[in-house]
């Protein structure tokens, strides 16, 4: 080839222009630390500015909020057992989004995975503990699953907009909840909060030994580096992000681009119903009005902060479950409407998104920017003329 | 809607610098277009040809230089102090609406159109226009219903309706027949001559800027590197300045096709709906054999994106066969695995790539699944994919930072050397090219058609589909001719005539 | 508000010095209080504190406790029946000192409340609702409620004077037996006034749902309701589309007066105050804390709102007579003969169910003139 193609020879480096790899590793790395933890800063700096505006001292309420959300082991817990529900409701969000769907109704899978759930303990009730918990996981699973994977389905086969569908499903989906917990699988005894039949305590989920926090944030967790080895390491990770990146480049690979969005969407349901199942076997005991609490609208929020990125979900949720756990103490003790919590996440939010723009503007985290100018410096570079008489 | 009676106008630019941060894209260039000249502006890609444009137009605030018009100078802080001293600009691509009339159209395009529009008095107003315009056109046609030359005149004449006497034409023909594009250029260089207008046209066509303009200037890499009178340069010459000293690689030459070469690619009765779903594609019979590039000309818009689409799976026919070595052709991964099918669209980064994935996971996405030994694998290894891309980079000589940046951080050569690279390792039997140099830079062009004759002359078939007609005539063993959705016209190179091409492109027969 | 700061923090140092000094050692607020709270009471709301309605009522009472004299009230709002609501009631005890906690809203008692009884058994939880079971519940968990229905009968009564069409209306959340109760004695109100008057009542299926209550008030109004009363978590959309429409109101929960005072005839309102008082009372003279309490108008658990500028003479004669009757007490609203709207006889004639009536408490119709279906 290269004889007759090209004699100059361009030199390849493996490292960005002649840079060790290790440091450009590093620095393609660290943006995507620095660059959230600085947008943090700015965002509480922000808030700051709105809580001495309204007349209260900032100091007083991030010491109220280390408090409230990490300062003591009660406080850790106290987040992590808020954080526990978000890990799967934001991987509803994350694993759709890496195939570039904006999925905002994981609320809906979450309730019915609830509903299915509590409908399977009651009716395996009997069999060993070991069984009814697996069977009330699968079913939770398979709902939320079927669920969101319908709004996959409907995108790839339909085109129908995913956001606006998942959203008006999980409307429906509350809707058949009510139904049914009012209706086919109500307890007659719970008289003035319609629920199914209370789970027998051998089929409930309990804490983690030594915590206060329920099994549930073990499985959150290990569902988070599940979905991270999936896209990262497998290879139906790494057709989703092509897909993700840009479909036609994997409709041109031959990639069956309809059963990964199927496949991923129904996944991120699965999780977001086995949310609802976790709800329901560690928390409630039994599926009612409560689960439909917000759990899958959170979810997109700590999606949206941890850039999609599975590993991430996890400090990201965590942060968020000791803002929301340091709600309380701040209402407590300052004196401020627990609106002040919505304020801070929409600012964090906000700040965190523009901070978006930024990736790939600063040159020490962008190997492609180093010596770029150099280039354009060269010295081989010739005046016209000069070239000019040197052609002729 | 101002008077025509202004005269052309003459800008020159003096010491024009423009720094982005650290990187300079307009280093010191001067040139000068006088009124009523036809200049042509060189350069390859990312020689700062835009940039340059876009400071005189306004977009842009040069770091340093001045800009002078007719010899005065002026401060040109907004396109709209560029439109008041006369100067206009016609893009690449269409800005006319096309739901509208051309008469729509124009009057819409006024800085201060009036609440109620009297029609009668505005046509009235656009018939005495039209007059004294060398230009003939349908203005109360709706632009959706015109000829791609048609709109690109209606463009030129809104710019000298809005009162503009110096034009700038970025690469006006890109999207038109040979012959519209002779047609326009050489209305718009009577209205040079007879001193109506000064033109400054972008342009990567030797041809055209040889046939049409008086003057040049290249610039590369932000500096200028030459500046004479047409009549004065060679195309060497010119290629010269614009792209250095680089070598140029030469095409292989062209090994004959044997004689009883194995039929690669069979289509037979294909009917698929067109975008708009109204019309139909129609491809009777097409088939390609190993060792022969066949060339689909056309004019864009003529049903190859659809046939295209088809071939590549991302359209659904409603009719006929798709057949790669007798065997029937969905383009699914197995099928184009086995059948050592291969496919290159055109704009590789929008169509082929996943622009924020790194380059060596863009050059992965075709093998990423498997081992060594060919087989199917679940675990996909970073290493190994890292490593198949360190041998294709040096190999397709893909000029990068690095294997990790983005491959949108590419330039469209590199890109297009990236997705060949992918595309033309290993076996292949078919390989479907679209517009392969579209917007590429010179010795990109001519590495990228230096690759696939040599993939030609390794056995593959290719087809090939290409809006220029320099191209097609290079590279091709056989000539199509797709129009309306179907192949109207077939040749053999030897007897290919760009005159009888550009008449069936045009749907002269 | 730093009194109450201050106070709870040197609970929280006396109670649960462990856990919670590793995040408190660097904090640098001054111990200096010169005497301690004797009592922290927690107050949990499902909504937010100003919604005109149930949890507005809730904060009310909380409110009178403030002026007690080794009272330090805690209050949170908007907490969700989930996990939520667990950890809250640990964080009132574990950072304030809280040693009478109210969860007020229903979902909170089963499991949430009862977790965190069986986890602090040195803390007394009161929820409001009515669930506490001698058999079934643990001694430091308890309930109140109110009878509420009187008051609906009241507010039937006013309505009935003010109707010109005839044609109530009732937004309610879901048919359940306490709704169910408060919609028939609402419209057994009005047909003491006089017989042909019906009532049309729509659901909306949720405790909150702004939306569908401003839409059912504008669909009862166009069906001729005239007088439109309510039983959702906040009346402030019915009570605000409704007057905007032109209809007369009847409130519920709290007083909605300032949002209609024009419209507004009266209201069925908790006096939780009176409850929270009694329970604080005994707390603070080492009594033992009632686990079940109910109470109705003329225990004073109920109140009736002022009568509004729209309420006649003839009706204010009524609404008092009837009242002063209620206060003797053993009155009854369902009382035979009365047939549910689908013709079934649900009491005969001679048969009475006073408030306390526990056959109330399973209702499931609607009385015969109600326009509408429970299921």
């Amino acid at each position: 080839m290269a004889d007759t193609v090209s004699s100059a020879s361009v030199p390849v480096m493996l490292g960005a222009r002649g840079y060790p790899t290790a440091l450009e590793w590093i620095a393609r790395r660290a943006e995507a630390f620095v660059i959230p933890l600085a947008a943090l800063i700015v965002g509480m700096a922000l808030f700051s500015l709105f809580i001495a505006l309204v007349g209260k001292s900032p100091v007083q309420l991030y010491e109220t909020m280390w408090r409230g959300g990490f300062g003591s082991w009660f406080s850790i817990q106290n987040s992590l057992s808020r954080a526990a529900p978000l890990l799967l409701a934001a991987l509803c969000v994350a694993l759709p989004a890496r195939l570039g769907l904006v999925v905002i109704g994981g609320e809906g899978a979450i309730v019915l995975g609830g509903v299915a759930a509590a409908a399977m303990g009651v009716a395996a009730s009997g069999a060993p503990a070991f069984f009814v918990i697996l069977a009330m996981g699968v079913a939770g699973l398979a709902a939320g699953g079927i669920w969101i994977g319908a709004v996959g389905a409907l995108r790839h086969y339909r085109a129908v907009n995913e956001t606006i569908s998942s959203l008006l499903m999980a409307y429906i989906a509350i809707a058949l909840m009510n139904h049914l917990v009012e209706g086919p699988l109500r307890d007659p005894a719970s008289l003035n909060k319609p629920s199914t039949e209370p789970l027998a305590e051998a089929y409930r989920i309990g804490n983690i030994p030594g915590m206060d926090v329920h099994w549930g944030l073990v499985v959150g967790i290990i569902a988070c580096i599940l979905s991270w080895l999936l896209i990262e390491k497998t290879r139906w990770g790494f057709a989703a992000r092509i897909a993700g990146g840009n479909v036609r480049a994997a409709q041109v690979q031959g990639l069956a681009v309809g059963p990964l969005i199927v496949g991923f969407t129904a996944l991120a349901g699965g999780f977001a119903g086995l949310a609802g199942m976790l709800e329901v076997a560690a928390v409630q005991g039994s599926a009612n009005a409560s689960l439909a609490s917000g759990y899958g609208y959170t979810g997109i929020l700590v999606a949206f902060l941890a850039r999609h990125n599975p590993l991430a979900i996890i400090p990201v949720a965590f942060l968020l479950g000791g803002i929301d756990a340091s709600g309380g103490l701040i209402q407590r003790r300052m004196d401020l409407p627990d609106a002040t919590v919505l304020v801070l996440q929409g600012m964090l939010f906000v700040v965190i998104l523009f901070s978006e723009t930024f990736y790939g503007r600063f040159k020490a985290f962008n190997p492609d920017l180093w010596q770029r100018d150099d280039l354009l410096k060269g010295p081989d570079l010739l005046k016209g003329p000069d070239l000019l008489k040197r052609i002729a | 809607m101002s008077d025509r009676g202004k005269k052309a106008v003459g800008v020159e630019t003096i010491g024009m610098t423009m720094r982005f941060g650290a990187l300079t894209a307009l280093g010191d260039v001067s040139i000068k277009v006088p009124a009523g000249s036809f200049h042509a502006l060189l350069g390859e890609n990312g020689a700062g040809k835009s940039t340059l444009v876009k400071c005189i137009m306004g977009f842009y605030h040069p770091t340093a230089g001045d800009i002078l018009v007719d010899g005065r100078e002026v401060g040109i802080a907004s396109p709209k102090d560029a439109s008041a001293l006369g100067l206009g600009m016609v893009y690449q691509h269409f800005t006319l609406v096309p739901s509208l009339t051309g008469a729509e159209n124009l009057v819409i395009s006024r800085e201060k159109v009036p609440d109620i529009i009297d029609w009668r008095k505005e046509r009235a107003a656009l018939a005495q226009f039209m007059e004294r315009m060398p230009f003939k056109l349908p203005l109360d046609v709706k632009v959706a219903e015109l000829a791609a030359g048609e709109k690109q005149k209606l463009e030129i004449i809104k710019q000298l309706y809005l009162g503009r006497s110096f034009l700038v034409l970025d690469e006006p023909t890109s999207v038109l027949s040979p012959g519209e594009a002779q047609e326009v250029l050489g209305l718009v260089r009577g209205m040079t001559k007879a001193g109506d207008l000064t033109v400054l046209m972008i342009s990567h066509k030797f041809h055209e800027v040889t046939a049409f303009a008086d003057d040049i200037t290249v610039l590369r890499k932000g500096r200028l590197t030459g500046t004479g009178k047409v009549s004065e340069l060679s195309h060497k010459q010119m290629a010269a300045m614009m792209i250095g000293d680089q070598p140029i690689a030469a095409l292989d030459s062209r090994a004959p096709v044997p004689v009883g070469a194995r039929q690669i690619l069979t289509v037979k009765a294909l009917k698929a709906p067109d975008r708009t779903g109204l019309k139909t594609i129609n491809i009777g019979e097409l088939d390609v054999k190993s060792g022969e590039i066949v060339g689909v000309a056309g004019i864009s818009g003529n049903g190859q994106k659809e046939f295209l689409e088809v071939l590549a799976g991302q359209r659904t026919r409603d009719a006929g066969d798709v057949l790669v070595k007798g065997s029937p052709y969905g383009a699914s991964r197995a099928e184009a695995r086995t059948l050592n099918v291969r496919f290159i669209p055109e704009e590789p980064l929008r169509n082929a790539c996943a622009p924020r994935m790194t380059v060596a996971e863009n050059i992965a996405f075709r093998t990423f699944d498997l081992n060594e030994a060919g087989k199917q694998i679940n675990w996909i290894r970073m290493s190994a994919i890292r490593n198949y891309a360190t041998r294709l980079v040096e190999q397709f000589k893909v000029k990068t930072a690095s294997l990790a940046s983005p491959i949108s951080s590419l330039s469209g050569g590199n890109v297009q050397r990236a997705v060949l690279a992918r595309e033309l390792t290993g076996e292949v039997d078919l390989l479907i090219v679209s517009n392969p140099c579209f917007g590429l830079d010179f010795s990109a062009v001519a590495e990228i058609r230096a690759r696939i004759m040599k993939a030609r002359n390794a056995g593959a078939a290719v087809l090939l589909m290409s809006e220029d007609l320099d191209e097609l005539l290079e590279l091709s063993d056989r000539i199509f001719v797709m129009s309306d959705g179907a192949l109207v016209y077939e040749t053999p190179i030897a007897q290919a005539s760009v005159q009888t091409i550009g008449e069936h492109m045009a749907g002269h027969h | 508000m730093t009194e109450r700061f201050m106070l709870s923090r040197r609970d929280l140092l006396k109670t649960s010095a462990a856990g919670a000094a590793i995040g408190l050692a660097s904090a640098s607020f001054p111990i200096s209080r010169a005497f301690a709270a004797a009592v922290t009471v927690g107050f949990i709301y499902v909504g937010p504190k100003d919604d005109y309605g149930y949890n507005q009522a809730h904060a009310e009472g909380a409110a009178t406790l403030r002026a007690i004299e080794g009272i330090s009230v805690v209050e949170e709002e908007n907490v969700p029946e989930t996990v939520d609501v667990q950890k809250t009631m640990e964080s009132m005890i574990n950072l304030d000192g809280a040693s009478l906690i109210f969860p007020t809203s229903f979902g909170y008692f089963d499991p949430h409340m009862l977790a965190m009884c069986a986890k602090f058994p040195d803390v007394q939880f009161r929820h409001c609702g009515g669930m506490w079971n001698k058999d079934k519940h643990p001694m430091n968990a308890g309930s109140y409620f109110g009878y509420i229905g009187m008051g609906q009968y009241l507010n039937g009564v006013a309505a009935g004077h003010a109707t010109k069409t005839k044609k109530l209306g009732f937004v309610a959340a879901k048919p359940i037996p306490q709704v169910l109760l408060n919609i028939n004695s609402f419209l057994l109100g009005a047909r003491s006034v006089d017989p042909a008057i019906t009532c049309q009542v729509i659901f909306t299926g949720e405790w909150s749902l702004a939306v569908k209550e401003a839409e059912a008030a504008n669909a009862l109004v166009d069906q001729g309701a005239d007088v439109i009363t309510c039983h959702v978590d906040s009346p402030k959309v019915v009570v605000e589309t409704a007057a905007g429409r032109g209809a007369f109101i009847c409130g519920y929960h709290a007083n909605q007066s300032l949002l209609a005072p024009e419209k507004y005839l009266t209201g069925a309102e908790w006096n939780w105050a009176k409850v929270y008082k009694m329970f604080v009372d005994d707390l603070m003279a080492g009594k033992p804390l009632p686990n079940f309490t109910r109470g109705g108008l003329a225990d004073g658990f109920v109140k009736m709102s002022p009568l509004g500028p729209a309420v006649s003479e003839a009706a204010r004669a009524q609404f008092d007579g009837t009242l002063a009757e209620m206060m003797k007490g053993g009155f009854s609203v369902i009382k035979g003969p009365l047939k549910n709207n689908k013709g079934d006889v649900v009491a005969t004639e001679g048969q009475t169910f006073v408030e306390a009536a526990i056959e109330l408490e399973s209702m499931d119709y609607l009385v015969e003139g109600v326009v509408g279906s429970t299921a």
